[in-house]
């Protein structure tokens, strides 16, 4: 197919980064606003800007809470689904097992808890049968926060980046993980086609042509964040390998794995199965001073980040601790485990192996959940460096062909175009609508969420349907102004985000920086007003060139020439 | 119109069979690390950290490589051996 090396993987470069860069822009531009989701969340319901809370009491707050949950209509509806019969009233399902989780940027405390049911399933293989119920509360008071308040940073942005939050047959998880396999090649290909991979870091000529100094940039950023990306695009994979990527253990190995399960459940003494004896539940309070009293043994002392209970009102019940792991780059781990009935530890979780010492760093690395906002705000850098690295390779692809596409009568050029306009400033205008809608509507209105998550796609939709209609000009190898345009919607939808927050909550920057600082919403507001300069700015820009590129069509047709020469194989 | 075929080919011989492959690997890696002796999620977590590597090198392979014929028999050829492998080692371990 290919008469040498360099031009197979130089295909591969350009057709698959094309095809999915378009998803790539979205996993690493939602990716880089992940790593303040929480603080999103808190701009986005200002009735959880507060600091943030340790674990609660569960005796005294946490018990009374629990009673209080029900499965949720969401599950209740999946749940009917799969089952055979109607499920019982969800008043009278009793709760089979129950968590509690918060991390050290949470002011608020998610739980959740899985409730039994009588059902039988329509297919036999499915053995997990339970309805599940999850809340967001208050710790300090146990009040629930609205269902209908969409935490917009953690249940939004957040799985937009690993799923496009498109669940149907978990589709979007297939696409981002092809995109991310896609990245990775991209970033070997990428190395491989350009050889002097030193120059590329000191090489940014601005002043050159459009498509010359698209490339340089593209190779900048590739090339200075190079670890970054590879780091990222491989653990993503690896997070969600066991369950979507290579199901392994959960089709072809089941057999094996089940055995293991079991064994293992003999081995940690922590029951696999309910005894079916009744038993009441010990204080759980004393559970989590003894599990901090040995955490501070072992000269780790911590704060609980998760708990969870299994086999509820059960002989076989049990209660495991987990550390919170704000100082570690792990997930939540050194978990203890208590017999529920008496409060004795029935164990304690041995050190870790080197294999998954080393799985729990990676992808602990990529999920940051520790306490570091310097690397919290370079992982943001880097993120973002991933979406100009995309983007400049769409503006190249599209400013390398659209002289021979408008020579032939193609509209390859002219689509590519639009839909790099769709996913650059139109993924920006996406997402500061749904901010603007978040403080638009009101905060009692029935199914906000689902109107906000609304406002976001008609947002984005109506940028595809701008940057196609205004794409035109791109078939006869001249500009989009969709560009400019769009670059001026996203950068007064910003501002108009911040100055909405200001009058919907009184919370303007110079009492969230100054007076009353609080910082998880005044660093959205002002990375708002920053994502608006730039905005604006690359408007004004834009503007010049399009003036120059009229007057000065002539001169660039010239220096083309020069430059073709180097830029041949790309 | 054969210039199409014999790209659509070579994708699918490099996603499909470069897949198909991975899966093979991925599944006779962790039942032969259990038949060592390894635990099971340490197995499963140590081979789906090196898979996709795995994957990278055999997917750039598919296209690099002159004969699409050669790639097919390797990948999806070795996939279905070790995915076969696989599952009759998981029979014996079972036993």
């Amino acid at each position: 197919m290919f008469s040498h090396f360099r031009l197979s993987m130089t295909w591969v470069h350009t057709w698959f980064g094309l095809v999915l860069g378009f998803v790539l822009m979205i996993c690493f531009f939602f990716g880089a606003l992940s790593v303040f989701d929480r603080e999103i969340d808190r701009w986005a319901i200002p009735e959880t800007r507060f600091e943030p809370q340790p674990m609660p009491s569960f005796d005294n707050l946490l018990t009374p809470v629990f009673e209080k949950l029900r499965a949720h209509p969401d599950d209740m509806a999946a749940t009917a689904a799969r089952v055979i019969g109607d499920l019982p009233h969800p008043d009278t399902m009793p709760m089979a097992s129950l968590y509690a989780y918060t991390t050290h940027r949470d002011p608020v405390l998610a739980i959740g808890a899985e409730f039994s049911i009588p059902n039988q399933p329509v297919n036999p293989k499915d053995d997990h049968l339970h309805v599940h119920g999850w809340a967001t509360i208050d710790p300090r008071t146990g009040e629930t926060i609205p269902d209908d308040a969409l935490k917009i940073g953690s249940d939004w942005f957040y799985p937009m980046h690993y799923s496009l939050n498109w669940q149907w047959k978990y589709m979007g998880y297939y696409i981002v993980g092809l995109a991310a396999f896609m990245m990775l090649a991209a970033l070997v290909t990428g190395v491989i086609m350009h050889r002097k991979i030193f120059r590329e870091l000191f090489t940014f000529r601005p002043k050159k042509r459009v498509q010359r100094s698209t490339l340089d940039l593209h190779n900048m950023t590739g090339v200075v964040a190079l670890p970054f990306h590879f780091f990222f695009a491989l653990t993503g994979l690896i997070i969600f390998a066991a369950y979507f990527y290579l199901p392994v253990s959960g089709t072809l190995l089941k057999p094996l794995h089940d055995q293991h399960e079991i064994l293992e459940a003999e081995r940690t003494g922590l029951p696999h199965e309910a005894a079916g004896i009744a038993a009441p539940m010990a204080s759980v309070d004393a559970m989590v001073a003894e599990a901090k009293r040995r955490w501070e043994v072992r000269d780790m002392a911590g704060e609980v980040g998760f708990l969870f209970a299994d086999h509820l009102g059960d002989q076989n019940g049990y209660v495991s601790i987990y550390r919170a792991g704000s100082d570690r780059v792990a997930l939540v781990g050194e978990g203890i485990h208590f017999k529920a009935s008496t409060g004795e530890v029935l164990r304690e979780d041995p050190p870790r192996t080197v294999v998954s010492e080393i799985n729990e760093f990676l992808t602990g690395l990529h999920l940051q959940h520790f306490e570091h906002w310097l690397l919290r705000w370079l992982y943001v850098i880097g993120g973002l460096l991933g979406c100009i690295c995309i983007a400049t390779g769409f503006i190249f692809f599209v400013e390398k062909r659209k002289h021979q596409h408008a020579k032939n009568n193609s509209q390859g050029s002219r689509i590519v175009d639009a839909l790099a306009v769709t996913t650059v400033p139109g993924m920006l205008i996406a997402t500061f609508a749904i901010l603007v809608a978040n403080r638009l509507l009101p905060a009692d209105l029935a199914g906000k969420g689902d109107w906000e998550k609304y406002a976001f796609w008609c947002a984005w939709l109506l940028a595809l349907l701008h940057a196609a209609w205004r794409s035109a000009p791109v078939a006869r190898a001249a500009f989009n102004p969709a560009w400019r345009e769009q670059c001026w919607a996203a950068a007064v939808l910003a501002v108009a985000a911040v100055i909405l927050n200001w009058i919907s909550t009184g919370d303007h920057l110079l009492k969230t920086v100054f007076t009353h600082t609080y910082w998880p919403v005044a660093g959205v507001d002002v990375s708002l007003l920053a994502a608006a300069a730039l905005s604006a700015i690359a408007a004004r820009k834009l503007t010049r060139r399009e003036q120059q590129a009229v007057v000065g069509s002539d001169i660039a047709q010239e220096s083309t020439v020069e430059e073709t020469g180097e830029m041949k194989h790309v | 119109m054969t210039t199409y075929w014999v790209t659509i080919n070579r994708i699918a011989a490099s996603l499909v069979g470069g897949y198909a492959f991975t899966w093979g690997f991925t599944a006779m890696g962790i039942a032969g690390l259990v038949a060592l002796g390894v635990d099971f999620h340490e197995a499963e977590t140590g081979v789906l950290l090196v898979a996709f590597l795995v994957f990278l090198s055999i997917f750039l392979w598919a296209f690099a490589t002159a004969s699409v014929l050669r790639v097919w028999v390797f990948l999806g050829g070795g996939g279905v051996l070790l995915t076969t492998a696989a599952w009759a080692l998981q029979r014996a371990l079972l036993g």
